[in-house]
C-alpha cells in the first residue's frame, strides 16, 4: 500500500499505511504535512507582501494628490 | 466623615488626615484595598484594554514559531540525509522567517542535489541583490540565464529586457519577449508590443479561445514568419 501510494503519489494511502504502522509510510506522511505547513506559510508571506505593497501604492498616489 | 478603606473599584478613599492612606503605614482595609488596586491594574493588564493585544499577537508568534519548528524538526534530519524535497521545505521555512544564512545554505544544498526550481528561486533573490547586474561580461547574467533556460516567465522576459537594453541585439529580445509570453507572462506583452509583435498577440489570444483559424494563423506566423498573414490569406483562398 505505502509502494503504490509512492508511485501513484497518493496521501491517503500513505496515510492509512501509516495508519496500520508502516514506519516509512510515517515518515513520509510527516514530511509531506511538514511540506505543505512550510508552503502554506511561505504562500502567506507572499501575499501578505503583496497586501502591504499594495497599501503602499495606494498611499503613493493619495500622497502624490493625483486623485 | 469616610470610613478608610476602598471603594467598589478599588480606589483608596482618603482617610480622616487628608492623605491617601496608602501613604503611610498600611493597616487592615487599608491594605487590603491597595491589594485589590493591584489585582485591577493585573487584570487590566492581561484582559487586553492595555497591552493585551501585544500578548496575544506574541501568543500567535509562539505559536507559529512552534509550528516551524516542529516542521523543521521533521525537515532537517530528512535534509541532512539529502531528500531534495526536504531541503526545499528547510529553505521554505528560513525564508518566511528571513534567515539568511539558512535562506543561501539551503539554496547552495539545494543546487547541489539538483532541483530545478532552487535556481529559479536563487536567480529571483540575485535579480533583488543591489550588485546584481542584468549585463555581465558581454552576455546576460548567468543566473538569469539559467532561469530563463528552466522556462521560468519573468527570467525570460528579464533576458528580452537586457538584450534590448543593453546589446540592443533586437532579434534576440523579440525571442525572449516572444517565448516569456507563450508562458503566459503578462509583463511580456510590453516587449512584444514594442516589437510590432500585436498580430501574434491578437492570433495567440484567438488560439486560446479555440478560434481554429487564429491558431492557424498563428503556426502559420512562427513558421514561416508570415506576420501579416498575407501568404496565408493566398493559401486559403
Amino acid at each position: 500500500m505505502y509502494e503504490w501510494g509512492i508511485l501513484r503519489d497518493n496521501a491517503d494511502w500513505i496515510a492509512d499505511a501509516a495508519a496500520r504502522g508502516h514506519a516509512a509510510a510515517k515518515v513520509e506522511g510527516d514530511k509531506r504535512r511538514a511540506l505543505a505547513q512550510a508552503q502554506a506559510g511561505r504562500l502567506m508571506a507572499e501575499r501578505t507582501a503583496e497586501t502591504r505593497q499594495f497599501a503602499e501604492n495606494v498611499f503613493t498616489v493619495l500622497r502624490s494628490g493625483s486623485i | 466623615m469616610p470610613a478608610l478603606g476602598a471603594d467598589q473599584h478599588g480606589a483608596v478613599l482618603i482617610g480622616q488626615h487628608g492623605f491617601a492612606s496608602g501613604a503611610g503605614g498600611k493597616a487592615g482595609p487599608a491594605r487590603a484595598a491597595a491589594a485589590g488596586f493591584r489585582k485591577h491594574k493585573a487584570e487590566f493588564r492581561y484582559s487586553g484594554i492595555d497591552g493585551g493585544e501585544k500578548l496575544r499577537d506574541r501568543a500567535v508568534y509562539q505559536e507559529k514559531f512552534a509550528q516551524q519548528s516542529d516542521d523543521l524538526s521533521v525537515l532537517l534530519p530528512l535534509a541532512e540525509a539529502g531528500d531534495k524535497e526536504a531541503i526545499w521545505g528547510v529553505y521554505l521555512v528560513h525564508s518566511v522567517a528571513h534567515k539568511y544564512p539558512g535562506i543561501w545554505d539551503c539554496l547552495a544544498r539545494s543546487i547541489k542535489a539538483g532541483d530545478p526550481r532552487t535556481i529559479v528561486e536563487s536567480s529571483r533573490r540575485r535579480t533583488r541583490l543591489t550588485r546584481y547586474e542584468a549585463w555581465e561580461n558581454g552576455k546576460p547574467n548567468e543566473w538569469l540565464e539559467m532561469a530563463a533556460s528552466l522556462g521560468d516567465a519573468d527570467a525570460m522576459n528579464s533576458m528580452g529586457n537586457a538584450y534590448a537594453w543593453y546589446s540592443h541585439d533586437h532579434a534576440s529580445a523579440h525571442q525572449w519577449y516572444r517565448k516569456s509570453h507563450e508562458v503566459s507572462s503578462p509583463l511580456a506583452e510590453v516587449g512584444m508590443y514594442l516589437y510590432g509583435d500585436a498580430a501574434a498577440l491578437s492570433y495567440l489570444k484567438g488560439a486560446q479561445n479555440h478560434d481554429g483559424a487564429a491558431a492557424y494563423r498563428l503556426a502559420r506566423y512562427y513558421l514561416q514568419g508570415d506576420w501579416d498573414a498575407r501568404n496565408t490569406a493566398e493559401y486559403e483562398r
